[in-house]
C-alpha cells in the first residue's frame, strides 16, 4: 500500500522539520559563513569586511594548530576509553540476572546531568588542597612513597587527567544504554550454541559479541566524536584553557574567543570545527558501512 | 543582514544617528514603543535598566531602586540583573544591535572604549550638559570622560584591599596590628609564616588583570601610550617597562613558592586558599569587603584589613575597579523619559544611594558626599574595617596611570596578561614572558583599528 495518496500530504508532513532544521541549523551556518568573513569589535557591533583573512591568520598560527591537535587527542582519549568501558561495564550488566535495572539505572544516571553540573562536581572533587578525591589519592600514593602534583592549575598532564576523565564519565551512561540495548538483542539460541561449545569471555566478546552488535558500536563511535568535539567547554572553562593553555582544546578555545567579543574570528574557527567533524562522521560511516555487520547474508 | 553591516562600516564618527546597523534594523521596534509610551504618557513613565551584578548584589539594587521610586512615583524603573560583567556586556551589546538595548546599562569599566565605539551609547555629557562632576570622588570619575568626551558616570567603584588572619599573624609571631605595606614585607611575613609553620603559603590573590594593572599604576607608569589612551588610540603597551619586571621579579621570583597560586581568573578558589588556612593573607576587591567579612567571620577568622601593598613606600593609588553607567541612544526615546533617566542617574549616583551602596558591599561610593552620610551616621566607628579602603582612597593622585586605561582592547589584553601571568608560573622566564605579551598586546591594538570599523 502506498504510504501516502498524495504528494502534497508528504510535503505537509515534512514541512515542520525542513523549517526547524532550516531555522535552527543551515540559517546559524549560513550566518556563521558570512561572519567568518568579517572583522568585527564588541560582539558584531560594528563589523569591516575582511575576506579569508581570518583562516589565513588561523593557518599559521601555532595557537590554533595546538588547539586543533588537541581537540584530536582529546576526542581519541575520551572515545576509546568510554567505549571500553562502557562495553565491559554492558556486558557485566547484561550477565546480571537479579536487579538488573537497578545497575542499569546506577550506570547510566551520568548521562543525565548536564556537563557544568559535571564541572562544578570535578572542580569541587579535584581541589588541588581538599578535593576528596585528590587528597585520597595524595593519602594512598604517600603510602607507597609516591608525591605527585595533583594541582590541575600547575599540571598539565593533572589538567588532562581532569578534562578527559570528566568527559569519559559523562559519555559512558550514554554509551551503556545503546550497548545494552544492543546485547539484549541478541539471540538467545546464540548464547546456547556458545555454551555448549564452551567459549571462554574473552572469546565471546571479541568474536561474537562484538560483531553481533557492531552497528550500535558504529554509531556511538560517531555520536561520541562529535560529541567530544563539541560538548565539553564547561569543563574547560573551570582551567580556563589549563596550565599554559595546554588543554584549550578547539571548542573551549572558540568559546574564548566568542567571549572577547571577536564574533568574525570565533565563527571562523567554528567553521574549521564544522569542517573537521563533518570529515570525521563521514569517515566514520564510510568504515562502518564497510565493517559493520548489518545482519543478512 | 550581512550587507546592512557593511553599510555602516563607513560612518562611525557621526553622533546623532545611532549607527547604521542599529538604526535600519531596530527601526520598527522602536517607533512601536514610542507610540505605546506616548499613549501613556499622563500614568507616568517606564525606564529600563540592567544592573550587571545579581546574586549578593541583587538585594542591594532592589531597595536603591524602590527608594527611588518612592521619591517618583511617577516613574517606574523596569530593571534586571544581569550577572556579571562579561554577561551585562554581550547582553547590552547584543540587545542594542537588536534595538531591544535598555535605556540604562551598567558596564565594568574595562569594558569603556569597547562601549563608546560599539556606537550605541549617547555622551551623559550630552544628555546632562549641566552636571557638574566634580561632585563625583576623582578615583571613580577618572573612567568615565575620554578624549574630552563624558561618556559615562561612575556608579560602583571598588580597589584592591589586602585581608590577613589575624591568628595565624599571632601564632607566627607578627603583629596582627602592623600588615605588610610593600612588596619587600609581604615577601618577610610570607616567609616567617611558612617558617612557622602556621600555613603552606603566605599571600593568595587570583590571576586577574586587575592586580598587574594596579602594581603598574602605583609606580606611575601607564599600560599604553597616549596617557594611557586618554588622548588617542594607542598604539604601544608598556609591559616591557622596568614597572613590568618590577612586579614580576617580585611575584614569581621573591615571593615564588610563598604565594598560593589559585589559577587563572579563579576568585573563588584564591577565596577558599584564605578562608581554609592555606594562605595566611589575600588580595581581593573592596568590593567584596562585605560578603568576605560575613563568609570569613562563619569560618571563625579574625579578619585584618591592609592597604595594597606596593613595590616602595609609594602609595599613588591605582586605577579603580568596578563600572559605570551608560545610556543607549534612541532616537524614539521622549522628552519625559529623557528627563526620568536624568533624575533616575542624579539619584543613583548620588550622595544618598551612594553611602547606602558602599555600606552595603564595600564598594567606595561614586560620590564625595556619601563619606560625610557615613560618618554622620557612625558607620566607621561601628565597621572600623571599612576605614582602610577610604584611606587609601585618599592618598589616590590623579595622572595618567592613575586615570583609567582607555583601549578598546583592554577585555582580550586582561585574557593576554592572565595567560602570559599564567605562564611565568608554569616556569617561562619573566623576560620572555613579558616581551610575549608586549607583542601580543600590540598586535591586538593592530587589529582592533577602531578607525577602521
Amino acid at each position: 500500500m502506498e504510504a501516502y495518496q498524495k504528494k502534497w500530504q508528504a510535503v505537509g508532513l515534512l514541512v515542520p522539520t525542513i523549517v526547524a532544521v532550516g531555522a535552527f541549523f543551515y540559517w546559524p551556518l549560513v550566518r556563521a559563513l558570512q561572519l567568518s568573513r568579517q572583522k568585527t569589535i564588541g560582539f558584531g557591533a560594528r563589523s569591516t569586511e575582511y575576506g579569508w583573512q581570518h583562516f589565513t591568520t588561523l593557518a599559521t598560527n601555532p595557537d590554533f594548530q595546538y588547539s586543533v591537535g588537541a581537540s584530536f587527542a582529546y576526542a581519541g582519549i575520551v572515545v576509546s576509553i568510554s567505549m571500553v568501558l562502557g562495553l565491559l561495564v554492558s556486558l557485566l550488566i547484561y550477565r546480571m540476572e537479579t536487579y538488573q535495572s537497578f545497575y542499569l539505572v546506577a550506570a547510566i544516571f551520568t548521562y543525565a546531568l548536564s556537563f557544568a553540573v559535571t564541572a562544578t562536581l570535578w572542580k569541587t572533587l579535584f581541589n588541588p588542597s581538599v578535593g576528596i578525591f585528590t587528597e585520597t589519592l595524595r593519602g594512598v600514593l604517600g603510602l607507597v612513597g609516591i608525591s605527585l602534583n595533583l594541582d590541575y592549575t600547575t599540571n598539565p598532564l593533572w589538567a588532562w587527567v581532569f578534562v578527559a576523565s570528566g568527559g569519559v564519565w559523562k559519555l559512558i551512561g550514554y554509551n551503556i544504554i545503546f550497548m545494552v540495548a544492543a546485547l539484549g538483542n541478541i539471540p538467545e539460541t546464540i548464547n546456547e550454541t556458545m555454551r555448549l561449545d564452551g567459549l571462554g569471555w574473552v572469546k565471546k566478546l571479541l568474536f561474537v559479541y562484538v560483531p553481533m552488535i557492531s552497528p550500535t558500536l558504529a554509531f556511538l563511535a560517531i555520536v561520541n566524536t562529535a560529541n567530544s568535539f563539541f560538548l565539553t567547554y564547561p569543563i574547560i572553562e573551570v582551567l580556563q584553557g589549563g596550565p599554559s593553555n595546554t588543554v584549550n582544546i578547539l571548542i573551549y578555545d572558540i568559546y574564548a574567543t566568542f567571549s572577547d567579543g571577536l564574533i568574525g574570528r570565533a565563527s571562523a574557527k567554528s567553521i574549521v570545527l564544522f569542517v573537521i567533524v563533518g570529515g570525521l562522521t563521514g569517515i566514520q560511516l564510510w568504515i562502518s558501512d564497510k565493517f559493520a555487520h548489518y545482519g543478512g547474508a | 543582514m550581512a550587507a546592512t553591516l557593511a553599510g555602516c562600516s563607513g560612518n562611525s564618527g557621526s553622533e546623532g544617528d545611532g549607527g547604521g546597523s542599529t538604526a535600519t534594523e531596530s527601526g520598527g521596534d522602536d517607533t512601536a514603543t514610542g507610540t505605546t509610551t506616548g499613549e501613556v504618557d499622563s500614568g507616568g513613565t517606564t525606564i529600563t535598566f540592567w544592573p550587571a551584578w545579581g546574586g549578593y548584589y541583587e538585594d542591594t539594587f532592589s531597595t536603591m531602586i524602590s527608594n527611588f521610586e518612592d521619591e517618583h512615583p511617577d516613574i517606574t524603573v523596569d530593571w534586571s540583573a544581569q550577572g556579571s560583567y562579561a554577561e551585562s556586556r554581550s547582553a547590552v551589546f547584543t540587545a542594542a544591535k537588536a534595538g531591544n538595548a535598555p535605556d540604562i546599562a551598567h558596564l565594568g569599566k574595562n569594558a569603556t572604549i569597547l562601549a563608546r565605539d560599539t556606537g550605541f551609547f549617547t555622551p551623559i555629557g550630552d544628555l546632562m550638559p549641566d552636571l557638574d562632576r566634580s561632585q563625583y570622588l576623582g578615583a571613580g570619575r577618572a573612567w568615565s570622560t575620554v578624549e574630552g568626551t563624558t561618556w559615562s558616570l561612575p556608579f560602583n567603584n571598588s580597589q584592591i584591599l589586602l585581608y590577613y588572619n589575624k591568628n595565624h599573624f599571632r601564632e607566627a609571631g607578627l603583629d596582627p596590628e602592623q600588615p605588610p605595606t610593600t612588596f619587600e614585607e609581604v615577601r618577610q611575613y610570607s616567609q616567617q609564616i611558612v617558617d612557622e609553620g602556621v600555613a603552606d603559603s603566605g599571600i593568595s590573590w587570583p590571576n586577574v588583570n586587575w592586580w598587574p594593572m594596579s602594581w603598574m599604576a602605583e609606580q606611575g607608569q601607564v599600560y599604553f601610550n597616549e596617557r594611557n589612551g586618554m588622548e588617542g588610540e594607542p598604539t604601544e603597551t608598556y609591559f616591557d617597562s622596568e614597572a613590568a619586571r618590577t612586579l614580576y621579579d617580585w611575584w614569581m621570583n621573591d615571593l615564588g613558592d610563598l604565594y598560593h597560586y589559585p589559577g587563572k581568573n579563579d576568585w573563588g578558589a584564591s577565596e577558599k586558599a584564605f578562608s581554609q588556612g592555606q594562605a595566611s593573607m589575600h588580595m581581593n576587591s573592596s568590593g567584596g569587603l562585605a560578603y568576605l567579612l560575613g563568609g570569613f567571620r562563619e569560618q571563625g577568622i579574625e579578619i585584618g584589613v591592609g592597604r595594597l601593598p606596593t613595590p616602595n613606600e609609594e602609595h599613588n593609588g591605582h586605577a579603580a575597579g568596578g563600572a559605570q553607567v551608560w545610556v543607549t541612544k534612541k532616537d524614539s526615546r521622549t522628552d519625559a523619559e529623557r528627563e526620568a533617566i536624568r533624575k533616575f542617574l542624579r539619584n543613583m549616583t548620588g550622595a544618598e544611594q551612594q553611602a547606602l551602596y558602599s555600606k552595603s558591599t564595600g564598594y567606595f561610593p561614586a560620590h564625595s558626599g556619601s563619606v560625610d552620610v557615613l560618618e554622620e551616621q557612625g558607620f566607621f566607628e561601628e565597621n572600623p574595617l571599612y576605614r582602610t579602603s577610604f584611606d587609601q582612597l585618599e592618598a589616590w593622585t590623579p595622572g595618567p596611570a592613575t586615570g583609567g586605561v582607555f583601549s578598546g582592547t583592554l577585555p582580550r589584553t586582561a585574557t593576554a596578561v592572565v595567560d602570559e601571568t599564567d605562564n611565568m608560573w608554569q616556569g617561562k622566564s619573566v623576560d620572555d614572558a613579558l616581551s610575549d605579551l608586549d607583542s601580543t598586546a600590540e598586535e591586538q591594538l593592530q587589529f582592533y583599528e577602531r578607525r577602521d570599523l
